[in-house]
């Protein structure tokens, strides 16, 4: 018996239909659903009928699974809006003024009896539905979350939490564990919501990313405090010297030494899958910023890289309302401004334009230009490297020099091999 | 009077654009001191008349060697004549060369010329020719068809490929007939690859000065006569064009005492590739290098210093091939004069680089022979 494959129309009414019992089977049915519907097939014919069929199916899985609520007087507003295809400034006669309606809609306004009686009576919305009471924030986020989405089996495998996804309910499990960013859901949420802006060539899964970025503030906060970090203390001067500590062979460990000295725990945390991700400025503790680097590309250009991106991220953002920067660096164009500015200020630091345009590392793509450089700012050859290889576009250039495999062992207490 | 000191150099020089302004921009001591030995190339314009003037404006008035054994036509063509001609209007001083197997009509041009010139010619004899055991037979023929002595002639050993060839100095003084009669006796051999195909692209290397280290090696023992010094410079031996629509790569060569240090870059015309910038790039490294002589060296030293502060550029292969070749011809010069010194013990100790040790030594060119030599000094007078 062949099972239902999104996508393939090829004799597909031949497939034995059955009834969706797992997500997987949902998803491929879906996906064929919404490939059926892009044809748009004539009644009667029987990519119609499967059509009709499998959206039934659908229909009654997700009545099971995810149980049926009424709609609150806002949902509901809005979903007639969408039907005939009205604006907020088409309310303003139920309403009376168009700030009443962007109020309302927000959920800042409550609905008055008259606004009630108008809305049910020319829009046709269902007065039991205007009458309900507005669903808080905090239900809007618990909604939203899906616990068991979680990377239960991968977090476990890595001792972040302990227990057993099978037998434990997932929201209890990850309660606790979520507590450094905010164990609520309409805090998770917010998480959830925010990854989207996250700087990556591909959708991230935002469960793996928010239980990485959990594990880092927790570990963070496990961190002893060997200085309290002081505001505005990141800065240009600050992050060159930084730097600087490139030349030494074990570096990367002295530049955390040096952050934890300074009040930044610099926290290494190999990612999840399904996140792609370098690495991470978690600005949610009002005293300190967090650095997470999952040195994803075990090279030296890339950890100096990612390293001075997020101390830009601190020196250009913290305090000024973000709470996080997530960095896929291999995406090198990015039109988010919080991040050109975090590349740009890293790039000085490693190397200063002026030097930059004076360096015969500018034009040649040689092994001795890139050393010249280094020994003239005291760096390690690989951030020049780096450099050549980004500016050129060519990453076959200078692969010997980037100090592949020389940033892991700087770390040998984290355990590589789940990577 | 025709005399080559012991210290004297004779480098040859392919009469392209870059060699020869190279030459030109020597300065006076150094040009006292040397002998070019010029081959016409067919790839240039070899109309007598432009010959004759780059000759003067980059050489002037001092004797040097010029062969046409590259040029294609020479034997049925009249260009010997036609040239000899237009250098003897424009008052320069050639000593024509010829060869134990050129043919009938260019032996008989060189004839002609040396017979109006009055100033001798050269030979220059090939590895086939010193190999072989007719050279006495077949050198006394030369010399009977040009009508002259063994003191009005010059001999020019040409090594070419020291790879290929390399008859130690006391067996060519035993091999060559009339050994301390002829006017001068000069060896040149090569040792620069014949491109720079054998390095990688983007990177810095050094090449033995083969050439240098062999006359050093057999020109210090006893010899009946000890051969003045000559060589290809930063060429290649053997005469070849390079093919047409080639995309070289950005290079520098550049000598140092006993190597030469090579800066390859990649294909000047590579697509998105740096192009002649790498000129400037490579240059600022060379100037910071040991072996780097100092702006104040010579004209291609200048060049390179003003190249690595972006005060000329940005290069291009002639450029570098001038500067190259000007660098080289001076730094042999000086090296020949300081062997010197050295080996009489004369003068004080010098440092191999000038970046290193920036002795001043007095730069007066001395007769003075190894120990243990017993020839007189190369004398012989030109008409």
């Amino acid at each position: 018996m062949k099972s239902i494959q999104p996508g393939s129309f090829e004799g597909e009414e031949n497939h034995m239909i059955k009834v969706i019992k797992t997500e997987k089977e949902h998803e491929a049915v879906v996906a064929e659903i919404s490939s059926l519907i892009d044809r748009d097939p004539d009644p009667g014919t029987p990519q119609a009928d499967r059509l009709e069929l499998l959206s039934l199916l659908v229909e009654n899985y997700e009545s099971h699974t995810f149980p049926k609520r009424a709609p609150d007087p806002i949902e509901a507003i809005r979903f007639r809006m969408e039907q005939q295809n009205l604006k907020q400034g088409d309310l303003v006669p139920y309403m009376g003024s168009r700030s009443k309606v962007s109020e309302v809609l927000s959920g800042k306004r409550p609905l008055t009896l008259s606004m009630i009686r108008a809305l049910h009576s020319q829009l046709g919305i269902p007065a039991s539905a205007l009458l309900r009471e507005p669903r808080s924030s905090e239900e809007v986020a618990a909604e939203s979350v899906q616990w068991n989405r979680f990377p239960l089996k991968e977090m476990i495998e890595r001792g972040w939490i302990v227990g057993s996804p099978k037998t434990d309910n997932p929201q209890r499990l990850l309660a606790p564990f979520f507590a450094s960013v905010g164990s609520s859901p309409l805090q998770l949420a917010a998480l959830f919501k925010q990854t989207k802006t996250a700087r990556t060539a591909r959708t991230l899964n935002p469960y793996a990313l928010a239980a990485w970025t959990a594990r880092v503030m927790n570990r963070a906060m496990e961190e002893p405090l060997a200085a309290e970090y002081k505001p505005n203390s990141v800065n240009m001067k600050f992050m060159m010297e930084v730097a600087r500590l490139s030349w030494s062979e074990s570096g990367p460990r002295l530049a955390q030494e040096f952050l934890r000295e300074h009040g930044i725990p610099l926290i290494i945390e190999p990612h999840l899958s399904n996140t792609h991700l370098d690495g991470a400025a978690l600005m949610y503790d009002v005293e300190r910023p967090v650095i997470g680097l999952t040195i994803r590309h075990d090279r030296l250009d890339n950890f100096w890289y990612c390293l001075l991106h997020e101390l830009g991220h601190i020196a250009l953002h913290y305090g000024r309302g973000f709470t996080h920067f997530f960095d896929n660096l291999d995406v090198k164009e990015t039109s988010d401004p919080q991040e050109q500015e975090a590349d740009q200020l890293a790039g000085r630091a490693l190397i200063p334009d002026d030097e930059w345009n004076r360096s015969p590392a500018k034009s040649l793509r040689s092994r001795e230009a890139a050393q010249h450089l280094a020994r003239k700012l005291r760096i390690n050859p690989a951030i020049v490297a780096g450099r050549m290889r980004r500016e050129s576009g060519s990453y076959k250039i200078l692969g010997q020099m980037i100090g592949q495999g020389k940033v892991r062992i700087c770390f040998p207490e984290v355990d590589w091999s789940l990577n | 009077m025709f005399a080559f000191k012991d210290d004297h150099y004779v480098p040859l020089l392919r009469w392209k654009r870059a060699e020869r302004v190279g030459l030109r921009a020597l300065t006076t001591n150094i040009r006292g001191q040397i002998t070019p030995f010029v081959e016409l190339v067919p790839t240039v314009d070899n109309a007598p008349s432009k010959v004759s003037a780059d000759i003067r404006s980059s050489w002037g008035f001092s004797p040097f060697f010029l062969d046409f054994v590259n040029l294609p036509d020479v034997e049925s063509d009249d260009i010997v004549a036609r040239v000899s001609e237009a250098l003897r209007f424009a008052g320069t001083r050639a000593i024509l060369v010829t060869g134990l197997d050129r043919g009938p009509n260019y032996q008989t041009a060189i004839a002609n010329a040396v017979t109006t010139d009055k100033r001798g010619a050269c030979i220059r004899l090939f590895p086939h020719d010193l190999g072989s055991s007719w050279l006495p037979i077949h050198l006394a023929d030369v010399l009977k068809r040009l009508g002259l002595t063994p003191e009005q002639v010059d001999i020019v050993a040409d090594y070419q490929l020291l790879s290929d060839f390399a008859m130690p100095f006391i067996e060519l003084c035993k091999k060559l007939p009339h050994l301390q009669r002829w006017r001068t006796f000069t060896v040149i051999s090569g040792a620069f690859s014949k491109d720079l195909t054998e390095y990688d692209k983007n990177g810095q290397y050094t090449r033995s000065r083969e050439d240098w280290l062999f006359w050093n090696a057999h020109g210090r023992v006893s010899l009946p006569r000890r051969p003045t010094y000559g060589d290809y410079g930063i060429q290649y031996a053997l005469y070849t064009e390079p093919p047409e629509r080639s995309n070289p790569s950005a290079s520098i060569r550049y000598t140092a005492h006993d190597y030469w240090v090579i800066m390859r870059g990649e294909g000047l015309f590579n697509e998105d590739g740096p192009g002649n910038s790498q000129y400037g790039a490579n240059a600022q490294l060379l100037c910071e290098r040991e072996e780097f002589c100092g702006r104040s060296f010579s004209y291609g030293d200048r060049y390179i210093d003003n190249l690595s502060q972006g005060i000329e550029g940005p290069g291009n292969p002639e450029t570098l091939l001038r500067a190259g070749t000007n660098h080289h011809i001076t730094f042999v010069t000086d090296q020949l004069s300081k062997s010197l010194l050295i080996s009489t013990g004369d003068a004080p100790s010098l440092g191999r680089y000038p970046n290193q040790q920036p002795v001043q030594v007095e730069r007066r060119p001395t007769r003075v022979a190894y120990s243990g030599m017993d020839q007189p000094p190369q004398t012989r007078p030109i008409k």
